[in-house]
């Protein structure tokens, strides 16, 4: 097909088709390059989604479902429904409570301690806590990686290249002569610059870093919602009666449900605004930001 | 008079005699019976302890309210994973009605017995109790007025409930603070008649054989022992409290060493199959939920 026949909005509308066709092998291409990246990567030797799904944490399972936001929420609320934190709902400053941490500090994971550790003498911000508590999450990503349950698309400079340029080529081929050809006869291009623009950003969308799940670790998450069913009803209805870790594991499956009523409730709802706008201004953190906030449903894989 | 008062006196206690007489031997009986039997440990499913539940490796069944899943699908897995692993599902029914004037509707009937064809239950229950009345719901358990013709209306609705069901029913004795006017027999003597005129089995909960005990004043002890007790297919342990004088079986309170007593009583009797916590509110710490376990574990 010679596109230099078609004109005017028609043109636009084959133009925009080709972007889009293109668009989604790219994508296609570089999730399978992904995943073989991810298949080369994965040195757990676990085939079985049950198996890898019991050598997982509690802030694994969080950064596997919802990545590094649920991470942090995770240990936020985990920490303030046992009563160790309290998190402003207003201001979104983190406190430590009255409660002595001395007797469960032992028991507590890394990155429930990097949070207590961030919050000093006034209390602290969630953007200063976020920020403490993503450094202690870089073993997480790695673990997960390792095991073949997450992609890194930072580790494969090919997958994170070539379909980006393959895409741009195949939308500058085919606008850059019809650009020429219009500039020569003196026929207005501003559109064929919108169009053109408009493409290519597009496509910045393929070079984009971000951590997804690969089928398997969409399979263990699956595992370790349908194995928690029990863990679920309770976080829903009784949450107060849950250990520190079946907590974190809960927040981390789950999210924050809780009983209309409860009081961690508003405070919950308050942490979510808070790390909102907090994580608006700083920039939001390196998964959540990807996925419109819900990282664990909906990326790639 | 005074001699046959006399005579009155001594044929009351050569009676009271034989009678303990027997119940001893009854008891030196069951004491061997229950020696060879290990009583199976249970509780009431709720989600509020559902994890709990699922932690707890010595429970070997649960209970389920059947009207809280009326549909199949609104079936958690949480309950299905337990059945993997062996614990036994029991459907308990509070609504059926079975000492209602009206026939007990077959809807609740075939969901009662779909339940315990998904579960493979060896048995549902339901309480000796009304609970509604020209299509009012009380909503609440209340107790059937213990007259001739009442017993003949409850055993028409047992044997309809038991013909549309594929496993066998059980019957509860209930708690109320009231007796209506008019009875005609005691509670033990009504249960008893239902469960032999009709061959069913009992649900003795003890909580509310306490409750009724303390409240309208009558003999824990006597009432256990007039009951078909060969019958018995499992025993309820609830807490309550005290109010006003009156004891309310609340389901959200810790368990009375009354009721403890009364199932350590029990234990020495006859042999008890299966014995239940139910706790439905207030829950407490997992320690004392753990504590109340073992204390009907070793009562």
């Amino acid at each position: 097909m010679n596109p230099f026949e078609i004109h005017g909005p028609a043109y636009l509308i084959v133009y925009f088709a080709i972007c889009g066709t293109v668009f989604l092998a790219a994508t296609k291409i570089r999730n399978w390059m992904l995943l073989e990246e991810a298949k080369k990567c994965d040195r757990s030797g676990l085939l079985d989604p049950a198996m890898a799904a019991r050598q997982l944490e509690p802030y694994e399972a969080a950064f596997l479902a919802g990545g590094s936001e649920r991470v942090f929420l995770t240990a936020c609320g985990s920490l303030a429904r046992h009563k160790l934190i309290d998190i402003d709902k207003t201001t979104g400053r983190v406190t430590i409570t009255g409660r002595s941490v001395s007797d469960v500090y032992g028991s507590l994971d890394r990155v429930e301690k990097a949070l207590l550790n961030s919050v000093r003498g006034t209390g602290e911000s969630l953007t200063a806590c976020n920020s403490i508590v993503l450094r202690a999450t870089s073993d997480i990503t790695r673990k997960l990686v390792a095991s073949g349950l997450i992609v890194d698309s930072s580790r494969s400079q090919a997958a994170h290249i070539l379909p980006g340029f393959i895409y741009w080529l195949v939308a500058l081929v085919f606008a850059v002569p019809r650009f020429i050809e219009a500039s020569a006869a003196h026929r207005p291009v501003g559109f064929l610059v919108v169009e053109m623009m408009i493409a290519l950003a597009i496509g910045l969308i393929l070079f984009k870093n971000e951590k997804f799940k690969t089928a398997k670790g969409h399979a263990v998450l699956k595992v370790l919602g349908q194995s928690n069913s029990a863990l679920r009803l309770t976080h829903a209805t009784n949450p107060a009666s849950l250990s520190l870790r079946d907590c974190a594991l809960a927040y981390g499956l789950f999210g924050g449900i809780a009983l209309a009523g409860d009081p961690f409730l508003a405070a919950h709802s308050g942490l979510h605004r808070a790390y909102a706008s907090s994580s608006s201004d700083s920039g939001g953190s390196s998964c959540g930001s990807s996925c419109g906030g819900g990282c664990g449903g909906g990326c790639g894989g | 008079m005074e001699v046959a008062a006399a005579v009155d006196a001594v044929a009351d206690v050569v009676a009271k005699l034989m009678n303990n007489c027997m119940n001893h031997q009854i008891i030196e009986n069951n004491k061997s019976q229950a020696a060879s039997a290990e009583t199976q440990l249970g509780i009431g499913f709720r989600p509020e302890l559902a994890r709990f539940i699922e932690q707890q490796e010595n429970i070997q069944f649960v209970e389920i309210v059947a009207d809280d899943f009326m549909h199949i699908d609104c079936i958690p897995q949480a309950l299905r994973d337990l059945q993997k692993r062996g614990v036994t599902i029991i459907p308990h029914s509070l609504s059926l009605s079975v000492g209602g004037a009206e026939h007990v509707s077959p809807q609740r009937i075939k969901h009662l017995s779909s339940l315990a064809k998904y579960f493979d239950s060896p048995f549902v229950s339901d309480h000796i109790a009304f609970v509604r009345a020209g299509n009012i719901e009380s909503g609440h358990l209340l107790p059937v007025r213990r007259t001739q013709s009442n017993l003949a209306v409850v055993c028409e609705n047992i044997e309809s409930v038991k013909a549309g069901l594929s496993v066998p029913l059980v019957l509860e004795n209930i708690a109320c603070t009231f007796d209506w006017p008019g009875n005609e027999m005691d509670e033990a003597t009504f249960i008893t008649a239902i469960l032999e005129r009709t061959d069913t089995r009992l649900l003795l909960d003890l909580s509310n054989l306490f409750a009724n005990s303390h409240n309208l004043a009558f003999s824990a002890i006597d009432y256990l022992m007039s009951l078909p007790l060969e019958r018995l297919e499992y025993v309820h342990m609830a807490g309550g409290i005290f109010k006003k004088g009156l004891y309310h079986d609340s389901h959200c309170h810790s368990l009375k060493e009354q009721s403890l007593q009364l199932l350590t009583t029990l234990k020495t009797i006859c042999q008890v199959p299966r014995v239940m916590l139910e706790r439905d509110d207030s829950f407490p710490p997992i320690a004392d939920l753990i504590s109340e376990l073992e204390a009907i574990a070793n009562a």
